[in-house]
């Protein structure tokens, strides 16, 4: 493989059987990870972020795979990749950033509005610890989904799912 | 140049690995419900068969019988699976379609034996009228789409 052009590379990763296509997508990787990482790195500052936005950007490429053309050099095709998945990041980031200024200047109604919400007249943030009241904030104030907020805790899904739920059954128990 | 922790090389390889490489069983049991979906579709509409929920003017078997009988048979058996294929092309996932081309042969054989396996459940004395070319018709049309299907995909 390691006599291949990226693009046939891409070609055998396209069209060939999944042990080729794995042989030639570990080359592809093998050839440029290093650089795209050291773009994300580069431009997120930020090493989680970067290490996080990589893993998305390959695996874009593997689901657009049958998208590329081999008249494009393969690495001009995985940095647009990697450029649109650092913008998402930061429009995402954007939105989440307004939101918790926004309400860390009127912290009142932060509270107001969970208590409101869900949990009733007694309920105290503070006595959270800083994780547990920024994912009930994230969840219900500023209303991410579980997918969003899996990215930015760095958490499965599945995990920061049962982590709320626990917080909020813990709540209504009033053991919080 | 930063390097990528190899953790992380690791994770994303594995990643693609298993997603190149689908869990056959798992794979091979869609393809299966496909076939049961669609063989109901089928059956329903079919005339020969005696269930014929639905009456239509339509009559792809006259149009066969209309060549030869053994034709007719061959036709049928290759009509009834490749609509299965023909499904199976559009609902499985690029990388499952690229696993199940690369076990033609036995996807071909596990939609034709559960045709017949569906025929003698519903309707044995159905199944003993059918010849060796129905099935050969099966087997042949499941094998031909499934290989020309996922060609057009660019799957070689």
């Amino acid at each position: 493989m390691k006599n291949y052009s990226a693009e046939d590379l891409m070609v055998i990763y396209q069209q060939k059987s999944p042990e080729l296509a794995f042989l030639a997508f570990e080359e592809l990787y093998r050839r440029f990870s290093a650089k795209v990482f050291s773009f994300l790195l580069k431009k997120c500052k930020n090493q989680a972020d970067a290490e996080d936005l990589l893993q998305k950007v390959f695996i874009k490429v593997h689901e657009s795979k049958h998208l590329y053309q081999d008249k494009y050099k393969f690495e001009q095709w995985v940095f647009v990749i990697a450029r649109t998945s650092l913008l998402d990041h930061f429009r995402a980031n954007k939105r989440y950033v307004a939101r918790v200024e926004k309400l860390a200047q009127r912290p009142d109604e932060a509270e107001t509005v969970v208590s409101a919400a869900d949990y009733g007249p007694d309920l105290d943030l503070k006595r959270l610890d800083e994780d547990q009241r920024e994912m009930l904030e994230m969840k219900y104030i500023d209303q991410l989904s579980y997918q969003e907020m899996a990215r930015l805790f760095n958490k499965s899904e599945g995990s920061l799912r049962k982590m709320v739920s626990r917080l909020v059954i813990n709540f209504r128990k009033g053991e919080v | 140049m930063n390097q990528v922790p190899n953790q992380l090389n690791q994770k994303i390889l594995s990643d693609i690995k298993s997603r190149l490489h689908p869990d056959l069983k798992i794979l091979f049991l869609k393809l299966f419900a496909i076939h049961v979906t669609t063989a109901v579709a089928t059956l329903s509409v079919c005339p020969q068969f005696g269930v014929a929920i639905f009456r239509t003017n339509l009559n792809l078997m006259d149009v066969f019988m209309k060549i030869s009988p053994q034709f007719c048979d061959l036709a049928c058996g290759a009509f009834f699976t490749m609509v299965s294929v023909l499904s199976a092309l559009l609902i499985l996932s690029r990388d499952e379609l690229r696993a199940l081309r690369h076990q033609q042969l036995l996807a071909a054989l596990t939609l034709t034996l559960s045709s017949i396996g569906f025929l003698i459940m519903l309707n044995p004395q159905m199944f003993v009228q059918f010849t060796f070319l129905w099935v050969v018709g099966c087997l042949a049309g499941s094998f031909l789409s499934l290989g020309l299907g996922t060609r057009v995909l660019k799957f070689s």
